[in-house]
């Protein structure tokens, strides 16, 4: 047998991104564990099904900590809007668009979640491809920009009324990817080790002036 | 347009450098989703000596949905259509994202092995099968050696 295989995510066979464990102690990234609920609502490695309120408060736990601890000030990181703010791009997904985006592209496709999302560079937009009518502004920047958390995890620490906030946002857009994922102050706490997933985190307002002028 | 996704490259690395014993699986030069499969028909089955050619195709949204598997060459089996099409749950709604190509095409090989003349495909095949068992592995003997034995 292949002995990173219990490393790896067993949806997008890479190493973890984002670890969420089901209640049948079958952990997936986070990400890819959402796509798999938007269509099967089972797990898929026992098939056991996924609770229906499983969202609400996923059991996100420890990823290696040693990952890009390097200095990130100089690099760019993209945002996506959501319903009062911004949200960080996972990792994986940042990459992506970040390296179609220095080799001159004006689009990219991803598969995040399940759903293929086409970037557009030109309109500086995102879509779903199934999709198209509902387009959510983007924008580049430093790892300083103003966000509520990354790909749908928010931060709620201090933030009580933020689990009413992500309620509302999770109805208003069915079963988008970006569904705002409030996860629980424990959670959060155990996804802060990692350095730059602090650094995104650790602005808790937006500021004053529109990120959408940036574009 | 997309990158192919690091799961897809990784799946195809695998299948070259350790590929099944039985099944071989190779991209399209043209098209790094779509696959040119050979599969041996198995040991003490009817398909045995034969050499089974299909196509698979990975959607965009794979491993979300199953990848489309096709058999080219002509098969007399229950769960196998005049076009190619495979009866097979894994393919439809039990289809998990944890299965991969090669899972895949190892399942299909196994249903050479174990035809299952009760969820058929081709209905005439299915009758056949189940009305008189001897005749249909007949026939599917005499496929094999008239399509899947080119030399």
């Amino acid at each position: 047998m292949d002995t990173t295989q219990e490393l790896n995510c067993a949806v997008c066979m890479q190493k973890y991104n984002h670890p969420a464990k089901l209640p049948c102690e079958h952990t997936f990234c986070f990400l890819c564990v959402k796509g798999v609920f938007l269509r099967s609502h089972t797990c898929p490695m026992c098939r056991t099904p996924i609770p229906e309120d499983y969202f609400e408060n996923p059991v996100l736990i420890n990823e290696n900590s040693n990952t890009e601890n390097e200095d990130q000030d100089d690099k760019y990181w993209w945002y996506y809007e959501g319903k009062d703010g911004w949200w960080s791009y996972d990792e994986r997904s940042n990459e992506d668009i970040e390296s179609n985006f220095n080799e001159g592209k004006s689009e990219c496709k991803l598969l995040v979640a399940g759903a293929i999302y086409c970037v557009d560079f030109n309109n500086m937009i995102q879509y779903r491809q199934a999709d198209p009518r509902r387009k959510r502004k983007i924008i580049r920047d430093t790892l300083n920009h103003p966000c509520k958390g990354i790909a749908g995890i928010r931060k709620t620490l201090n933030k009580p009324d933020s689990n009413v906030d992500a309620a509302n946002e999770v109805t208003d857009n069915g079963d988008d990817t970006t569904n705002a994922i409030t996860v629980s102050t424990q959670s959060v706490h155990e996804i802060d080790n990692l350095s730059h997933i602090l650094r995104l985190m650790s602005i808790e307002e937006p500021s004053a002036s529109s990120p959408t002028e940036e574009i | 347009m997309a990158a192919l996704p690091r799961r897809i490259i990784k799946e195809t690395q695998r299948l070259m450098q350790e590929p099944v014993p039985g099944i071989s699986a190779v991209p399209s030069e043209t098209n790094a989703r779509y696959f040119h499969v050979l599969v041996t028909g198995p040991e003490d089955s009817p398909f045995e000596g034969g050499l089974f050619k299909l196509e698979l195709f990975l959607p965009e949204d794979y491993p979300m949905s199953a990848p489309k598997v096709r058999f080219i060459t002509k098969i007399y089996h229950p769960n196998i259509d005049r076009l190619g099409r495979i009866c097979l749950d894994i393919l439809k709604d039990k289809w998990s994202p944890a299965l991969q190509i090669r899972t895949v095409l190892l399942s299909i090989q196994a249903l050479l092995s174990a035809p299952n003349p009760d969820d058929p495909l081709a209905n005439d095949v299915a009758e056949l099968w189940k009305v008189n068992e001897s005749e249909a592995i007949r026939n599917a003997k005499e496929w094999t050696r008239r399509y899947a034995m080119l030399n």
